[in-house]
């Protein structure tokens, strides 16, 4: 089963809010594994059992306050709270008669939303679409953007004019954001 | 059929949502907890001597009396508000705090303002009053009931931040105790009611963050 948008979940709890049995199941078949995904993310050291645990209580408390999503915001930001708030109960519980090493990661929704990548991945992405571009516009890009060097300069070096050096710069700035941007759509 | 699997097709069988909005429930146990209070904690003020002001309406038209009164209400305006708020469980409290804590600094910017041209002797005496510590207890025994009213109702909500949640509940029930209070108190001076309402009321949230810290968990 492909997994739904945000607005398409929002959706099925409305309706199961109405009544709709049916609508409720699927609204558990699609959240349970974003529960998950997102528990990872909060506590990536906490084992596979323990956190099918944790999914379950949080399943349990998403059905039992139910009524305290607005129907006309969005639900995952809802969802995300009541599942951090499961974590550090267990984690709270944990602490007290510790039987093993957790630890909880400091973000919020936001970031499970929308996580950042790391310097290094960020570089690998870089350097991936710079070398996508053509190879002229791949020199100039090096050549300004990295090593520092003028138009003029690049301009003799390569046999070309100092505005088409400059030119290929921007295409290349403007190739290099979109590929970027694609890269970071698909996570 | 696994276990979890059984325990969804539970919630599938009682999906249908019946309870009313937050925000109704709310104010209706609030309004319903208050009137009784505020009834009984006149009378027992009445029996052991401090009855209503007799002159109570026309004294009210004079603004450093009425504020004894508009100055808590506009706490309870601006915490009750946050209060909803934070039953749902993604409520961030940031900026939506800035009116309260306006609200709560007016009291003791008043007591500030009247008391600053005025010696160490006045001041002493202004501040004393005749009856701060009646002022004090009073406020924050009419407090306790209020608290207990909105902590049932929290309970129905998905509190997140529990102490923060108890502790402005608390100083909307201190808002309200000072409002009932200000019926039969004398001291009209604002460097008087300026301390010892807001001293009341912030010890009400206290009482509040504690109860929040205790009974706020699901």
């Amino acid at each position: 089963m492909g997994r739904l948008d945000e607005e398409a979940i929002a959706q099925l709890m409305r309706a199961a809010i109405t009544g709709d049995r049916e609508a409720y199941r699927r609204f558990f078949e699609n959240i349970t594994p974003m529960l998950d995904n997102m528990l990872r993310t909060m506590s990536p050291s906490l084992p596979s059992d323990l956190r099918e645990d944790i999914v379950q209580e949080t399943l349990t408390s998403i059905h039992a306050k139910r009524h305290t999503w607005r129907q006309d915001k969005a639900i995952l930001p809802w969802v995300y709270a009541i599942a951090r708030y499961r974590l550090i109960d267990f984690l709270r519980r944990e602490k007290r008669s510790p039987t093993m090493s957790i630890d909880l990661e400091s973000g919020s929704f936001d970031d499970w939303a929308h996580p950042r990548k790391d310097t290094s991945a960020l570089r690998h992405d870089l350097e991936q679409g710079i070398r996508n571009l053509n190879p002229q516009t791949e020199a100039v890009v090096r050549a300004m953007g990295v090593e520092g060097k003028d138009a003029k300069q690049i301009g003799t070096e390569l046999g070309i004019s100092e505005n088409a050096a400059r030119i290929a710069f921007h295409r290349g700035l403007k190739k290099l954001r979109a590929f970027l941007s694609e890269s970071y759509q698909e996570r | 059929m696994t276990q979890s699997h059984s325990l969804i097709e539970e919630y599938c069988a009682d999906a249908k949502v019946t309870s009313g909005s937050l925000s109704r429930h709310y104010w209706t146990v609030l309004v319903l907890a208050a009137l009784p209070i505020a009834l009984i904690g006149l009378g027992i003020f009445h029996l052991a001597g401090a009855s209503v002001r007799p002159d109570y309406f026309d004294l009210i038209t004079n603004a450093g009396v009425a504020l004894k009164q508009v100055i808590p209400l506009m706490i309870l305006l601006t915490g009750a508000p946050i209060i909803i708020m934070l039953m749902r469980p993604e409520t961030r409290l940031s900026g939506n705090i800035l009116p309260l804590v306006a609200a709560l600094s007016i009291l003791p910017i008043m007591m500030v303002w009247t008391l600053a041209p005025l010696t160490g002797e006045v001041r002493f005496s202004l501040i004393q009053g005749d009856g701060f510590v009646q002022c004090l207890l009073s406020i924050s025994a009419l407090s306790v009931g209020l608290i207990a009213a909105q902590i049932t109702v929290l309970r129905n909500g998905a509190v997140t931040k529990p102490i923060a949640t108890g502790a402005i509940a608390g100083a909307a029930a201190g808002a309200i105790s000072a409002m009932i209070y200000a019926f039969i108190c004398t001291e009209d001076s604002p460097a008087f009611y300026g301390l010892w309402y807001t001293a009341g009321i912030l010890f009400a949230g206290s009482i509040g963050a504690a109860a929040g810290k205790i009974f706020l968990k699901w």
